[in-house]
């Protein structure tokens, strides 16, 4: 329970510092926020029209004044309103939000599906010629960018061989799981290439170390199999440090899916951030920002917590 | 073992895909045409924004340009310019009814008008009707439309969609439901918005005008080029407009025809005049001759573009007799010391002070980074120290920026980039972004704009184009074409000049067909 509060106070915290960094970096670095709304069109506009923008979108205020009314309107979670959509932002959020989990998740546990027993091979062959193909392959799918990689999936698996749909979430007019799936598949897939090799590395290294433990050479000694060994007796004890890097890696999956949704237009937080990014829409960047910060810092609580249920010898 | 598994697998694959593929099959019908868009709908609705390829689809405005970019009437059967009362008596057509059945009234207009005049809806457009007195409606199909000044450009300003007054007067039209799902007068209505995905448009059968052969018109939305060339190549799309850089996938005549589009769009750089640098004749005018426009055109835009000279040069009040700042870095060296410039180091200087400036390009555009950098090494080669700052809106102001990476272009009537770009008194509310002041450029294009003889209409922006061409406002670089690839499947697309960003391409699709 103290661990719990203690956790969450902490990402309370680095929440509030973050937002307020956000807050007044982008009002400061903004000369003019209309500038950054409408670029050279916002000459086109009338005086009457900038006035009432600058009312309606609150820039009438004064920094701090202004710092405090965002605030405010945060506790009671509404997030404002987005610019070139002219909708609450968490009803924009919302949506991408889920689809972005749904992505992200099902990428991160394919990673670690495929990465523990590919690294516990590894482990197994150590100095045979596979081992130092694999570990060169892990290094080298991790170097490619993903956006590389997905021009390189789309142009043999969508262009050449006709499997998989280019781009966007589902067939036009056919919204349905099948379909989702199916598009869901290079995405996915280009997320899982540009991580497994780093981790099923670093697991491999893990299994490595782990086997010069004394236990090792005694629960060989019991006559047990080779499965019992590496899966229950082994993986418990590495296994604080593989959440370790579950809780370092999501971040990065994070930013990987969020290049990818923009590649293949799958309506995520990536592609929201990335559009406010560019139209100047600062509430939905910012609400944008504020609920992947959120996300990262939950995900990193629960690992957190894992890691103190399994290993009792850590305290967080 | 492993044989089997890799059998299931296969099978597994080859089940799958075989689902799939029939699916395409039927949702891809003969009479169905899918755009890939590249960018996102916000709102539906034309009152707001300059741009909007869909609009032209889904509304329709008063007036319409045609092929040769005359006006022509469209919802109005006839507009009259009645000169005693300074005002155009506008009539409407009996046969035009909106998607949802109801009869196209003069009280639309109207509303329309006044929603695009009202502040809050902070309409980018607003501007283009500030002329705009008072509107009176003598009846249900008859209005009348008192004008502060004539202005020839007007009529073609009319060509703006009309929005329906009976659902949107009891509604805050910037924030309604409405600009999800609009009902508007054109020749295709909404039928699905799925935002971030596409749009699904049907043809409207009552619609008045000439009606279109596809009934299906998918806009689906594909944000990066990359991977709208690659949708183009596996068939999942149609149409699109892609960058100079991917046309070399689309070489097969059999499957795609490729619609390299000249356009009214052109790139330069913008001198700001509250700099006093740049008062300067001769300063700018060795800057115009010390770019390559040639090379950059055959390196930066890969041939796709044509070296630019004049702000109207694709439109048929173009003046083609004015200097054309050919590449000649001798003859920018000699203005430069005429002027009082003096070569140190590779780099002239003018009373110690060295001749340096910064060209702000915006983040984001791809071609104008390039454009910015290719300029300021030919500017650099001639001994002018120019460096060039990426900056995304907004962390920078006009009032500070020396010089920027601008882009404009008049599709349509010449008063509409003309006017708002160069006239001085556009400086503080309209688009003179740079401060241009030059008194001769404001007498021609105000004449310009008042006269609604073409002759001398076309005298006054030869005058015009002149001037601004022997004390530039813009080091012109190039006009870009626009470059869309259709499947050989769609017949009946005819090559038109387009307008900024290759707005257009669209216009004729009631002749086209789809095999």
């Amino acid at each position: 329970m103290k661990f719990l509060i203690t956790r969450l106070l902490r990402a309370i915290i680095g929440l509030a510092l973050l937002i307020t960094a956000l807050y007044f970096v982008l009002r400061i670095v903004t000369g003019d926020p209309l500038l950054a709304i409408y670029g050279e069109r916002l000459n086109n506009l009338t005086e009457l029209s900038k006035e009432q923008l600058r009312q309606t979108l609150g820039f009438d205020t004064t920094l701090i004044g202004g710092y405090i009314d965002y605030i405010k309107e945060l506790c009671r979670f509404n997030l404002g309103r987005s610019y070139t959509y002219q909708q609450d932002v968490s009803s924009l959020i919302v949506p991408a939000l889920k689809n972005t989990l749904v992505l992200m998740l099902s990428a991160y546990s394919i990673i670690f599906a495929l990465a523990i027993p590919t690294g516990i091979y590894l482990a197994s062959v150590r100095g045979k010629t596979i081992y130092c193909n694999l570990r060169k392959m892990g290094l080298l799918l991790h170097s490619m960018p993903e956006f590389w990689t997905a021009m390189i999936l789309i142009m043999v698996f969508s262009v050449s061989l006709g499997l998989t749909p280019v781009s966007g979430m589902y067939e036009l007019g056919k919204d349905t799981l099948f379909s989702r799936i199916h598009h869901m598949i290079l995405p996915v897939t280009v997320i899982v290439i540009s991580h497994l090799g780093f981790y099923y590395n670093f697991v491999s290294d893990k299994f490595t170390e782990e086997m010069k433990k004394i236990y090792v050479l005694g629960v060989k000694a019991k006559g047990l199999g080779q499965f019992k060994i590496w899966y229950i007796h082994m993986l418990k004890n590495v296994m604080s440090s593989l959440l370790a890097l579950a809780s370092v890696s999501f971040v990065h999956i994070v930013g990987g899916s969020y290049v990818v949704e923009y590649i293949f237009n799958y309506k995520g937080m990536g592609t929201l951030l990335f559009e406010s990014a560019k139209n100047g829409d600062y509430p939905l960047l910012i609400g944008a920002t504020i609920v992947t910060a959120t996300m990262i810092m939950i995900f990193g609580i629960i690992i957190d917590y894992l890691t103190m249920k399994i290993d009792k010898r850590i305290e967080v | 073992m492993k044989k089997r598994l890799l059998i299931f697998t296969l099978s597994l694959l080859m089940l799958i895909t075989s689902a799939c593929s029939t699916e395409q099959a039927d949702v891809v019908a003969t009479d169905t045409l899918i755009y890939g868009s590249s960018s996102d709908y916000t709102r539906l609705n034309p009152i707001f924004e300059e741009h909007g390829e869909i609009n032209k689809l889904i509304f329709s405005g008063l007036t319409k340009y045609d092929k040769e970019r005359n006006v022509q009437m469209d919802l109005a059967e006839s507009i009259l310019w009645n000169d005693s009362e300074n005002a155009y008596e506008i009539s409407i057509r009996n046969d035009a009814k909106w998607h949802d059945g109801q009869v196209v009234s003069s009280e639309d207009v109207a509303f329309t008008l006044n929603q695009i005049a009202k502040p809050e809806n902070a309409s980018e457009i607003a501007s283009n009707y500030i002329d705009i007195k008072e509107i009176q409606i003598v009846d249900n199909k008859n209005l009348k439309i008192f004008m502060e000044e004539a202005n020839s450009a007007f009529l073609g300003y009319l060509s703006i969609g009309i929005i329906p007054k009976h659902l949107l007067e009891n509604e805050n039209v910037s924030e309604s439901s409405y600009n999800k799902a609009p009902i508007g007068t054109g020749p295709y209505k909404v039928k699905d918005f799925k935002q971030g995905q596409y749009v699904e448009l049907e043809r409207f059968d009552e619609y008045y005008g000439n009606k279109s052969t596809i009934k299906n018109l998918i806009l689906k939305i594909i944000v990066d080029e990359k991977t709208r060339a690659m949708e183009l190549k596996a068939g999942s799309i149609d149409l699109a407009q892609i960058g100079p850089m991917e046309i070399e996938m689309f070489q097969d005549k059999e499957k795609y025809n490729i619609f390299n589009n000249k356009t009214s769009d052109y790139r330069g750089i913008l001198f700001n005049f509250r700099n006093p640098l740049f008062e300067s004749v001769k300063l700018r005018q060795a800057i115009s001759y010390s770019i390559d426009k040639e090379a950059i055109v055959n390196s930066v835009l890969n041939g796709y573009a044509e070296a630019a000279y004049s702000q109207l040069q694709r439109s048929e009040y173009n003046n083609e007799n004015i200097e054309k700042y050919s590449y000649n870095p001798e003859k920018a060296k000699i203005l430069l010391e005429e002027e009082g410039y003096t070569l140190v180091d590779g780099i002239y200087e003018k009373n110690g002070e060295k001749l340096s400036f910064e060209i702000i390009s915006p983040e984001g555009d791809l071609v104008r980074e390039q454009l910015s950098m290719a300029a300021a090494e030919n500017m650099r080669a001639v001994g002018i120290d120019v460096s060039v700052n990426i900056a995304a809106y907004g962390s920078f102001s006009w009032d500070d920026m020396d010089a920027y990476l601008i882009g404009w272009g008049s599709p349509y009537d010449p008063d509409d980039h003309m006017y708002k770009v160069f006239h001085s008194e556009e400086t503080a509310t309209g688009s003179n972004l740079g401060a241009y002041s030059n008194p001769k450029v404001d007498e021609y294009l105000l004449k310009a704009r008042r006269n609604f003889d073409k002759e001398k209409r076309k005298t006054d922006y030869a005058l015009a184009l002149e001037e601004l061409a022997n004390d530039p406002a813009f080091a012109m670089i190039a006009y870009v074409d626009a470059i869309y690839i259709a499947s050989s499947k769609i017949t009946g697309i005819e090559s038109k000049i387009l307008g900024h960003h290759g707005v257009g391409f669209l216009d004729d699709i009631s002749n086209w067909k789809v095999d």
